[in-house]
């Protein structure tokens, strides 16, 4: 039984007392309610300048990065992170 | 949900008419105002406070300061005292350290009376053109302590019993570098509260105190009541976004909100200590910033007042980029950690009610805000300035929505003057100011395009002016991308010496092109500058973030973004998947499709090599 959005593409499913975030598309179930999505999600960095030309000023310091769903594909996020992060 | 006692009717003309008493307040101080940035760029507040302080109606400006003179009127209320307070009194305050949030935004508070009682307060800000700080205008880089930021009053009767005193305004105004300018707009500023008090004491007059003082009690429990009723529509959850500022170094500010039922807590725990570089934010600023946040999201419909307030809590620790203690210096506050603490608050806040089916479609992809810069010195007419603000934050581009664009060069808060003004005031010659091509958050929608400036010198007496440097340095300023919507571009300043503008300018080439220039660029830190003759300085502002896949968008939207120069051709085939063709931008929907499936699988399977 789905409960609420949690994001654009995720929603909550309550199911045997628990909650579950699942994916809108495709219905996989992630993990829990609470724990990282993102680590139970597909995930894939790329040059900052995938996102546009004027990113070239964060090339060597940020990445972009990119959540999807490991089923179907359906993009969960996108956002700039520090490249130490990443090291 | 209406307090029975009072006629719904009767309820709303007069909760309008009091917010129609700040929109004149403001009025009055944009047409008395003694500066550009009152009249023309509206860096001002106005509102009405109840007796002890409690924001009764907020004006139409920034959320954060309607806060912070609330807490000016409490702490005149503590060092006068009732029995110190007369009709037609008024006071200044501009301490950071009481109520403030940088010295330059003095507040003028006057209690407003009737029959002798005292009834409620009004209270103006407007940033006056110098402080006597050590860089002109306020906004000082070089300041490591507060000693260093300008004149620090934390309350003085400026009018006594309707009489000016001209012996503390002349002291006042005395301390600045343009006594005229800054007496006119604490003047205009005296006007604002003389306005607010000749309507409300006439409301008191029409009504009487009974209704009245139920009316604006009422006002400030509806808000409220109404607030927490969304609040508790709202699953609870917890949502955190960071924000790093580069000042001598990475500064992290970091935000946990905690919603549970009817509240909601900002936590601030993890945001890096102070630094000695003025972009530290005292407490009630933050508070101040957290309240305009909600406002903008759920609250924007309501009466606006204290009733914000109530549902929430801040946990700002001591000693931190958000607390910052005493004698750490605050000057560039407002425009640094002040609209970063906006954005944690507005991303968080966003994240939120992404989860609530009823408010998600009020989601607005938010922005980390932009550089900018001040000028000072001697115009063509030979006078001096010592606060020229660019104001092109004024013209950033709006985040994305889930169900639009955002808003091209939309700004928040102020106004930007006309380029042909700016010149005629200043010693300024404008070699563009136009949308930057490319700038926007890619997105299903995208963020709203902001806005890319050039200027040099022209006709200026001393053949240079001062700059200062300030806004949200670092690399992640600019409006965020929502749920997969990219970022917009980084807001950068660049100072670009020794230029061949002026040959270009003689032979009849229009100099639009930063590479048609030459001349050494660096990008300017928090700093200050000179602009000499020859010299450039190039401004871009945020652009809003996007908001979904990009690869999702409407490809006839890219195909017109691409015909009105928002998108370049490239871009559209490379972040949209968009297949145009020349002769006339035909749109080739089957290669398109065929484009978009295949980018898409070379993400998925990592066709892309990622960076090592």
């Amino acid at each position: 039984m789905v409960k609420h959005p949690f994001r654009e593409n995720l929603e909550v499913e309550s199911a045997a007392d628990r909650q579950w975030l699942r994916c809108t598309n495709c219905g996989r179930r992630l993990c829990a309610l609470g724990q990282d999505w993102k680590a139970a999600a597909l995930r894939k960095v790329f040059s900052p300048t995938k996102a546009g030309p004027l990113m070239k000023i964060l090339e060597g310091r940020y990445l972009l990065e990119k959540i999807y769903c490991p089923s179907c594909g359906v993009l969960f996020n996108a956002e700039m992170i520090e490249e130490k992060h990443e090291a | 949900m209406l307090n029975g006692n009072i006629d719904p009717i009767t309820f709303e003309v007069l909760s309008h008419r009091l917010h129609q008493i700040t929109r004149e307040m403001g009025i009055a101080l944009e047409r008395t105002g003694g500066t550009v940035t009152t009249t023309q760029q509206h860096d001002y507040n106005a509102s009405l406070y109840r007796p002890d302080g409690e924001i009764m109606a907020a004006g139409e400006t920034y959320g954060h300061h309607v806060v912070c003179a609330g807490f000016a009127v409490k702490r005149i209320l503590e060092s006068f005292g009732k029995e110190e307070i007369f009709p037609d009194d008024i006071f200044l305050l501009n301490d950071p350290y009481l109520a403030a949030i940088h010295n330059p935004d003095v507040y003028i508070i006057s209690p407003i009376h009737y029959q002798n009682a005292l009834v409620g307060w009004s209270a103006t800000f407007v940033h006056v053109s110098d402080v006597g700080a050590i860089t002109p205008g306020g906004d000082s880089p070089d300041a490591t302590e507060i000693f260093q930021e300008g004149f620090r009053i934390p309350g003085i009767k400026l009018v006594e019993r309707g009489k000016l005193r001209k012996d503390v305004f002349n002291t006042i105004t005395h301390m600045t570098r343009q006594p005229d300018a800054v007496g006119l707009d604490l003047k205009c500023e005296i006007a604002a509260n003389n306005v607010a008090k000749a309507r409300l004491q006439a409301m008191y007059r029409q009504y009487g105190p009974e209704l009245m003082n139920s009316v604006s009690a009422e006002m400030i429990r509806y808000t409220e009541t109404v607030l927490r009723k969304r609040l508790g529509e709202i699953p609870d959850g917890e949502w955190r976004e960071t924000l790093t500022i580069e000042a001598d170094g990475p500064c992290r500010l970091v935000l946990a909100l905690r919603k549970q039922e009817d509240r909601l807590i900002f936590d601030f725990t993890g945001t890096d200590p102070q630094v000695r570089k003025g972009i530290n934010l005292p407490f009630h600023g933050t508070f101040g910033f957290c309240f305009g946040a909600i406002l903008y999201s759920i609250a924007y419909d309501l009466p606006k007042n204290q009733g914000v307030l109530k549902p929430m809590e801040v946990i700002a620790p001591k000693g931190t980029l958000v607390h910052v203690q005493f004698p750490g210096p605050i000057s560039m506050s407002t425009t640094s950690s002040g609209f970063g603490v906006g954005f944690l608050a507005s991303s968080v806040l966003m994240q939120m009610i992404a989860t609530s089916e009823k408010w998600r479609k009020e989601i607005v992809a938010p922005s980390a805000s932009h550089r900018n810069c001040r000028h000072s010195g001697v115009n063509q007419y030979h006078r001096y300035s010592a606060f020229i603000n660019m104001a092109h934050g004024a013209m950033d581009g709006n985040g994305a929505r889930i169900d639009r664009d955002g808003v091209d060069s939309g700004g928040s808060y102020m106004s930007c003057p006309n380029v042909e003004w700016m010149e005629l005031q200043y010693p300024l010659l404008y070699l563009f100011r136009r949308h930057a091509m490319d700038s926007t958050g890619a997105g299903k929608f995208r963020g709203g395009v902001g806005v890319e400036s050039a200027h040099t010198l022209h006709d200026a007496p001393e053949g240079k002016i001062r700059g200062v440097a300030y806004g949200v340095a670092g690399l992640e300023n600019s409006g965020h991308g929502m749920f997969g919507g990219y970022p917009g571009a980084p807001s950068v300043m660049l100072l670009m010496e020794k230029t061949k503008v002026n040959e270009l300018l003689a032979s009849n080439r229009p100099p639009t092109e930063i590479a048609s220039l030459g001349g050494q660029e660096r990008i300017l830190p928090y700093c200050n500058f000179e602009l000499n003759e020859s010299d450039v300085l190039y401004m871009r502002v945020a652009s809003g973030g996007g908001y979904g896949d990009p690869l999702e968008r409407d490809p006839a939207l890219v195909q017109k973004d691409v015909a009105n120069s928002i998108v370049s051709l490239d871009a559209a085939r490379e972040i949209y998947g968009v297949v145009l063709q020349e002769p006339g931008l035909q749109l080739h929907l089957a290669a398109t499709r065929q484009l978009r499936t295949k980018m898409k699988q070379q993400e998925i399977d990592g066709g892309e090599a990622p960076v090592p």
